[in-house]
């Protein structure tokens, strides 16, 4: 089960896509946007009484398709006694980048960034095989083609030579299969 | 088990698939070159609120886009701290986050986040790693939002992280550039 959401950072005049799965936090929500989901706050009206609790289950509080409101806290000074390092997003790893999070030890979610949209993915570790990718409701230009394999509620499986390279690659190797609708197969 | 079957399954028809990624895209980082406006009398408010008390404090600024280029520092936003001491400040999320709300409603960014320092000199008005880890978090997430540090006697510093490319205008009387984004205010009250 999954819910569409927007994703307002509110002061920014943008809006993203997201989604929640059953069980997600909003820390969770705000990692698979490539951002620190401890120091961004989430809710459902733009006022201080709708704020989720990072750690909550934001599941059940939204409805798909509701636009949730974002914003972090400033901080400025020298918090005395407490290191922060500063870290580069160019020092990240390519999937933290992309927007995508690691969810579980052997699961990652993001979205897959392509010509026809966005879509929501998954890439699972499988001990001894390699990664499995996952994208849902793909788009109907290649949906049909051989290497997309349903495997329930909206889920399809990217079918790929090589299964055993890094999660950025296989990111973009969906992102390639979905851009040249399968002609570059 | 569903999805280990299939991808089992998908192993044996792997003919089907395959390909090679040609081409990585390089992330460079962006680099805006944007112009932020704004008056001297604006600057100068900031600085009489900031320096009120003698703990750190901040203040927003919020305004709009004017050209592809421009920004201009319309209006100073209060928020409450949730903490505050000598030489810390941390905005409070609830307040904050109304205060932010309701730019993005009014069509209005963030563009500025001003905030005092203790001491005196243009040395003073040097941004903290701290500074620079909050700006960095605003702007990894698309924010056009520069910071900016007061000293106690009026030097007011513009930075980024990630050394984004910016300029900082100031329109009015009362104030001397002396360097890039480095400022003094003259007619401190």
């Amino acid at each position: 089960m999954l819910k569409q959401v927007k994703i307002i950072l509110a002061g920014s005049g943008k809006v993203l896509d997201g989604f929640v799965t059953e069980s997600d936090t909003p820390a969770a929500l705000i990692e698979r946007l490539g951002l620190d989901g401890q120091e961004w706050h989430l809710s459902t009206d733009g006022t201080s009484k709708s704020l989720i609790p990072s750690n909550q289950d934001i599941f059940p509080r939204v409805q798909d398709g509701e636009a949730l409101w974002a914003t972090s806290d400033p901080e400025f000074g020298s918090r005395v006694g407490v290191v922060t390092p500063t870290r580069s997003l160019y020092q990240l790893p390519f999937f933290q980048r992309e927007g995508w999070a690691k969810v579980k030890p052997n699961l990652y979610r993001g979205y897959y960034k392509t010509e026809l949209g966005n879509f929501p993915g998954e890439i699972e570790i499988i001990p001894g095989w390699g990664h499995a990718a996952f994208i849902h409701s793909p788009p109907q230009k290649v949906k049909n083609h051989p290497c997309f394999e349903p495997v329930g509620n909206g889920w399809y499986r990217g079918n790929f030579e090589n299964t055993k390279v890094s999660i950025g690659e296989a990111i973009l190797a969906m992102e390639l299969l979905i851009n040249t609708k399968g002609e570059r197969l | 088990m569903k999805r280990i079957l299939s991808f089992m399954k998908g192993r044996l028809k792997s003919w089907l698939g395959f390909f090679r990624i040609f081409n990585r895209p390089q992330l460079m980082p962006t680099e805006a070159g944007m112009t932020y406006v704004m008056s001297s009398l604006l600057l100068s408010h900031c600085y009489d609120y900031l320096n009120k008390s003698d703990a750190e404090s901040l203040l927003y600024a919020s305004g709009f886009e004017l050209s592809e280029d421009t920004l201009v520092l319309d209006r100073l936003v209060q928020v409450e701290m949730a903490q505050q001491s000598w030489g810390y400040v941390n905005a409070e999320t609830g307040s904050s986050h109304e205060s932010l709300v309701k730019m993005e409603k009014f069509g209005q960014k963030l563009l500025a986040l001003f905030h005092i320092h203790p001491g005196d000199g243009e040395g003073a008005a040097f941004p903290s790693s701290l500074d620079l880890t909050t700006m960095e978090r605003f702007e990894r997430a698309g924010y056009v939002t520069i910071g900016a540090v007061f000293s106690r006697d009026g030097w007011v510093q513009f930075f980024s992280a990630n050394h984004k490319k910016f300029n900082a205008r100031v329109f009015g009387n009362g104030v001397e550039q002396h360097g890039d984004k480095t400022f003094k205010l003259t007619a401190v009250s």
